[in-house]
């Protein structure tokens, strides 16, 4: 399946590129050109009107006022996708719809977005992240860890293993690293485990932050830019319950405060880009991220580096 | 927490108080975390307030007392520009505070509390 | 010698005492005094003054460590309290019938303070009752316009603590 995209803004775009694989993750797709159209935008409404009958079209939009077939609500949602995916493929050959004549791509108002996969972006789908994201409950057996159950009815993952993501054990690094051929998975209810006194329940978003932490090892979603896509992070992640460490603190305080490029948070922190580039996938599968292209407000500075220096030297004595 | 029963005869204590104590404006009970339980007043001072600060003030005097190991904190005295406030345990659970606008009255207004918080003791106990 | 102050604020029975206790290193100098009446079924003690921490620092600078009263009507100890501050931490129980008015009711207190110092919100208790998602402690601050950091911490443990105050450290660090 093959979707471009139309008068979508920037932001959009950009969460559609990455979100398109991780929601495509363990689909049958079929064979099919399909174009993405934003129907709020004036351009976009042009476009549908002229297009809706003979070419294939999703219609993008806060509501669907226009009673589209296939349509993706706003604002984009991994859930959404995925449901939106999945009516594709099972509606697939039976409407008879033209194929899109070249006009679109040859047209000059149109933009055009081709999915295509740099080989060392991270794909989620090959990782437990996947697994995670496919929102069923399974339970997990991967690199001899015991087994995971997961039930996101409950937003919750059961294990026998107590799990400190302060300070994860090799062992259970190499789970989080697990790659998709090392895992299997087995259907799961709630009752299978619901007399179960030993196991230690997680929320899912921990396994689901870790997981992507450990296995992105520095290569970047889908449709991302080291050094051309600006984001922010929507709000701090609740390190808590998160495997962390002080660089993705210290990331996080600038995040929320400016929008930057990977490439120049990299350099004003000194934090090497492959921590970089996981911590920022991390954030985005968990949804914290909002893409942000407009020009970087520089707000003023209001403490002191002889503030921060006194605050270092009180984690000194505590850590 | 108390009676009303208990209440009404701790303000009676009071009332005798400021009866007995010519220079007493205000006397006020209240629990150690806090809370007004009676009060009477010959002014119209806001007691509400000085319930909680006097239980704040009573847990310093008893944190401070019991730092340099000297046993129990019976009073503090405040002797101010315009007054004397004394704050006393009148057992574990509560605090009379009162007051006077004369500055020469701190030993009757001492005097007479202690009496006061004496006889209301066995009241709360 | 120059005052290194943090102060611990919050509701009533979300640990302020407590945190401070997990990382002083003199044994705290605390207020606490019987709970009397309806609060009694809630908690045995509660601070009426405040608490006080110490923690000696590499350079032999004192890091003080101050506690308000939690209950409302203990206010006044607020303001003499905050003076001088260098970050704050506000503690919620999430255990409380109502933690997001709590909440509110110290980022309104404390608004301008927030403003010039960096501030981090703990919620804790997560693990006795089933109260508000994280998200909606964001939301209400999203509506504040605030972007503080929001940690569901347990106050008893020193790690949590920590934590907070690496975040107040990174926020001084890039402002
Ligand atoms: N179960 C549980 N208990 C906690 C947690 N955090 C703190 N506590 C307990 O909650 C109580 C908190 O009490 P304090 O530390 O006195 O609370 P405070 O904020 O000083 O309260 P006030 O001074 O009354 O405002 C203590 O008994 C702690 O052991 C937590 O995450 N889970
Ligand atoms: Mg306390």
């Amino acid at each position: 399946m093959n979707i471009s995209t139309y008068a979508l803004e920037n932001d959009d775009k950009f969460f559609f590129i990455a979100m398109l694989t991780m929601a495509a993750n363990g689909l049958e797709l079929s064979e099919k050109d399909l174009i993405l159209v934003d129907i709020e935008q004036a351009e976009g409404k042009k476009f549908w009107l002229k297009y809706h009958t003979e070419k294939q079209l999703i219609a993008f939009a806060y509501e669907n006022m226009v009673d589209a077939t296939w349509f993706l609500e706003k604002p984009i949602q991994l859930a959404k996708l995925k449901s939106l995916l999945k009516l594709l493929s099972q509606t697939s050959n039976k409407q008879p719809i033209v194929e899109p004549t070249p006009i679109v791509e040859s047209t000059p108002i149109v933009e055009s977005t081709p999915i295509v996969k740099p080989n060392d972006s991270f794909d989620p789908s090959l990782f437990l992240t996947g697994v995670f994201l496919k929102h069923e409950a399974i339970c997990i057996k991967a690199a001899n860890f015991a087994p995971l159950y997961i039930l996101p009815e409950q937003n919750s993952c059961l294990t026998t293993v107590d799990i400190n993501f302060r300070h994860l054990n090799s062992e259970q690094k190499q789970f989080f690293e697990a790659e998709i051929s090392q895992i299997e998975t087995e259907s799961l209810t709630a009752d299978d485990i619901a007399t179960r006194s030993d196991l230690y329940k997680y929320p899912i978003e921990s396994f689901l932050w870790a997981t992507t932490l450990c296995s992105s090892k520095g290569s970047l979603l889908n449709g991302i830019s080291v050094d051309e896509t600006k984001i922010l992070l929507k709000q701090w992640p609740d390190f808590s319950i998160l495997v962390h460490d002080i660089a993705h603190i210290r990331l996080a305080a600038i995040m929320v405060r400016r929008s930057l490029t990977l490439k120049s948070l990299a350099d004003r922190t000194q934090i090497p880009i492959e921590t970089v580039v996981n911590f920022f996938n991390a954030c985005f599968i968990t949804q914290l991220i909002e893409i942000n292209n407009n020009i970087s407000d520089e707000n003023e500075s209001i403490y002191s580096s002889e503030q921060h220096s006194i605050f270092k030297s009180i984690l000194n004595k505590l850590e | 927490m108390f009676s009303q029963q208990v209440i009404t005869q701790l303000s009676n204590g009071l009332k005798q108080l400021l009866e007995n104590c010519d220079p007493v404006d205000a006397a006020l009970i209240a629990t150690v975390d806090g809370h007004m339980v009676t009060m009477e007043q010959r002014g119209n001072y806001l007691l509400e307030r000085l319930a909680t600060m006097g239980c704040s003030i009573m847990s310093l005097g008893d944190t401070i007392t019991s730092e340099l190991k000297m046993g129990i904190c019976n009073n503090i005295i405040s002797e101010n520009e315009l007054g004397i406030i004394i704050f006393m345990h009148i057992n574990d659970d509560v605090v009379l505070v009162s007051l006077t606008t004369q500055k020469n009255a701190l030993g009757m207004l001492l005097t007479h509390s202690k009496k006061c918080a004496q006889d209301l003791k066995t009241l709360v106990n | 010698m120059k005052e290194i102050k943090l102060v611990f604020t919050g509701s009533m029975g979300a640990g302020k005492t407590t945190a401070i206790s997990a990382i002083s290193e003199i044994p705290v100098i605390n207020t606490d005094v019987r709970t009397i009446g309806e609060d009694a079924q809630y908690k045995k003690t509660t601070t009426a003054a405040m608490d006080y921490g110490e923690l000696t620092l590499d350079d032999g600078n004192k890091l003080r460590l101050y506690g308000t009263p939690g209950q409302e009507r203990f206010q006044y100890m607020w303001p003499i309290i905050i003076k001088g501050a260098l970050g704050l931490i506000i503690l919620v129980d999430d255990a409380n019938s109502h933690p997001l008015k709590d909440l509110a009711l110290f980022i309104n207190y404390f608004r301008d303070h927030i403003n010039k110092i960096p501030t981090v919100v703990g919620i804790t208790r997560r693990d006795l009752e089933q109260g508000p998602n994280i998200q909606e402690y964001h939301d209400y601050l999203h509506k504040e316009g605030l972007k503080l950091p929001i940690f569901s911490i347990d106050a008893r443990q020193r790690d949590n603590i920590i934590l907070m105050i690496q975040a107040l450290t990174a926020m001084v660090e890039f402002n």
